[in-house]
């Protein structure tokens, strides 16, 4: 299980904290979203988290053990994969892997196996200064399994990918949850924490907003709306009407009775919708 | 050990792909044709002297004939004197008057000889003078060595330890800062910093890798230039020690600045600095406290004496131990940098 309790961190030079009094906890093979817009403290967060920032208030466990307390062999049981494709430019995709799992002092993956899980096979023994930024976020992403860590923290992890290798990396995480790993999910896209995450926290100028499952924050948040496409002076027009609100009900009742319908849809609030509605803020 | 050989070859691959070596060995061939066929071995700055002899009968010429000088150096007419001095920048003139229990010289200077060379030129007048008066003394003085005579080291060989100082050893202080910024370009050093290997390895590997291409590259430049017949021992003692020494201090430095251009500044700094003691090396008489104190002093005279030696023994013994410490130092300094620093967000 891991714990964060009251942190809080300044950055040298600021004025204000850009973490404040942020507290959740994740179980073990969970996946927890972290969602928020840029600049909103996450990646402060997840990097207080592994240690690579320091901690300056408040306190990181880890099954009851302090971050301030870990050794390096805790690292041998994480795997991070950053935002930012920090990789050895001037190496090749395989040894990128390869000399990567070679600093760790437990057994690790095989560095083909995980390329070829991503599609990157046949770009093994290219510089990986060559890559796309596609291409780039995918062995970032393997690097971070080449431990075959129990915990993960996945910084936007499909951020530059096209549909199907999204797809296919979403497909991967649950996998990962499946073998019983712990993932702690940075992201802005709220589609890709809904679909994923067992529980997210919403964090916005260095706060925590809302934090439960997704279902229950749609329950406790979210209107239910009804999207309804109709026929209007020869034209197609398209609405969305949320029931609960009086205005929305007699312009929904009109619609229904004096147009012609074409298709109509019950659909949930997205926790984008929700994050709106907390912040007044978009996710960008 | 084994993550320690893991990230050694790394970062020797590293190396080997932005070209690094290519770089050392161009280095290291300009170094050994300027040593070896472009810097001579003596440095001579001797004037064409040209002599008017307006003495009664010409006295004078028979002595300067019977002293070496060319005949066409002694002029008989004035005029030609003054013209052959003026289109040669490079000489001195000499006219000699009177006679040779009188006899006077004037030394005709073009302003751009020393005054050292002006002030000899009127010793070994005023010595020739005595000797044609036959009043010349014989010396009151005569030398003892201490140790073995040594035969005097050619200008181009002493220029060695100078190049092995400042281009070797110092060969760590600049190639750890330019991996340095492109590790922290490429962000890879996060990376390493979440896995379970810690600074030390980290430190230790670029130290190993920077210590062996000096030793490749001062014991190449050297074999090419002295040859065999020297003290390796200590040669490769001092490349050694100095060469962790002097990539410690690039590291240290690098920690600190964000990109290469803004630790350039600092770097000719530090590398002034440590060229100071070059000034005592040419000038052995101009050696205040202060240099001595630099690091690099006592390595560029340790080298010279494991190159040439004059039979001093344990010179170097004090100063290795002196090095040992500050590399320790050094070492600690920068296992904390590196940790606070480097690894950090």
């Amino acid at each position: 299980m891991i714990e964060v309790k009251n942190l809080y961190h300044r950055y040298e030079k600021k004025g204000k904290d850009a973490v404040s009094d942020v507290s959740f906890s994740i179980e073990k093979g969970e996946i927890f979203g972290f969602l928020g817009p840029s600049g909103a403290g996450k990646t402060t967060v997840q990097n207080i988290m592994i240690g690579l920032l320091g901690l300056q208030k408040g306190e990181v466990l880890y099954d009851g053990k302090s971050i301030k307390k870990m050794k390096s062999d805790f690292y041998n049981s994480i795997g991070v994969c950053f935002e930012q494709s920090n990789l050895y430019t001037k190496l090749t995709g395989f040894e990128n892997l390869r000399y990567y799992a070679g600093l760790f002092n437990v057994p690790t993956l095989d560095p083909m196996l995980l390329l070829e899980s991503v599609g990157l096979k046949d770009a093994a023994h290219k510089r990986c200064g060559t890559y796309s930024k596609g291409m780039k976020q995918r062995l970032t992403f393997t690097r971070s399994l080449i431990n075959n860590p129990g915990i993960l923290f996945l910084d936007e992890p499909t951020g530059s990918l096209d549909p199907g290798l999204a797809k296919k990396i979403k497909e991967m995480i649950v996998g990962l949850k499946k073998e019983g790993k712990t993932i702690f999910l940075t992201t802005h896209n709220m589609y890709i924490a809904d679909e994923l995450c067992d529980r997210v926290a919403f964090i916005n100028e260095g706060e925590i907003i809302a934090s439960d499952s997704p279902r229950n924050l749609k329950l406790k948040y979210g209107n239910k709306s009804v999207k309804v496409e109709y026929k209007t002076d020869g034209k197609l027009a398209s609405e969305i009407f949320f029931l609960e609100k009086e205005n929305d009900l007699n312009a929904f009742n009109k619609i229904i009775s004096g147009k012609t319908v074409q298709t109509i849809h019950s659909q949930e609030a997205t926790l984008e919708q929700i994050f709106i509605k907390l912040t007044g803020r978009e996710l960008v | 050990m084994r993550r320690f050989i893991n990230l050694f070859k790394q970062d020797t691959l590293i190396i080997i792909r932005s070209g690094l070596q290519y770089a050392v060995i161009f280095i290291s061939v300009i170094l050994i044709v300027l040593i070896n066929f472009v810097i001579p071995e003596k440095l001579e700055f001797k004037n064409t002297e040209l002599f008017f002899d307006s003495t009664q009968g010409k006295i004078m010429e028979p002595f300067l004939l019977a002293a070496g000088v060319e005949k066409d150096k002694i002029f008989s007419n004035y005029d030609d004197f003054i013209k052959a001095l003026e289109e040669d920048r490079k000489s001195i003139g000499i006219r000699i008057e009177g006679t040779s229990a009188d006899a006077k010289f004037t030394i005709f200077s073009q302003n751009t000889e020393s005054i050292k060379n002006v002030n000899l030129e009127e010793a070994a007048l005023e010595s020739v003078l005595e000797n044609i008066r036959g009043t010349g003394k014989k010396a009151g003085y005569r030398i003892e060595t201490l140790r073995e005579e040594t035969s005097p080291i050619p200008f181009n060989k002493n220029l060695i330890p100078v190049f092995l100082t400042y281009e070797v050893v110092a060969l760590g202080f600049l190639l750890i800062a330019v991996m340095i910024f492109q590790e922290k370009t490429d962000g890879s050093i996060h990376a390493y910093r979440v896995s379970s290997s810690g600074a030390a390895i980290y430190i230790l590997s670029k130290v190993v890798i920077f210590t062996l291409m000096a030793v490749l590259y001062g014991v190449v430049t050297t074999v090419s230039t002295v040859g065999f017949n020297i003290d390796y021992l200590n040669l490769l003692l001092l490349i050694i020690l100095a060469s962790i020494f002097m990539t410690l201090l690039g590291l240290l430095v690098s920690i600190f600045f964000n990109n290469l251009s803004e630790f350039l500044f600092a770097a000719f700094g530090v590398l002034i600095i440590m060229q100071l003691p070059t000034i005592s090396y040419m000038n052995p008489t101009f050696a205040p406290g202060f240099i001595k104190w630099i690091p690099m002093y006592p390595v560029l005279f340790g080298f010279r004496e494991a190159l040439f030696s004059t039979g001093k023994e344990n010179y170097l013994f004090p100063f290795l131990i002196v090095l040992i410490a500050g590399i320790g130092a050094l070492f600690a300094l920068c296992y904390f940098a590196v940790r606070k620093r480097l690894m950090r967000s």
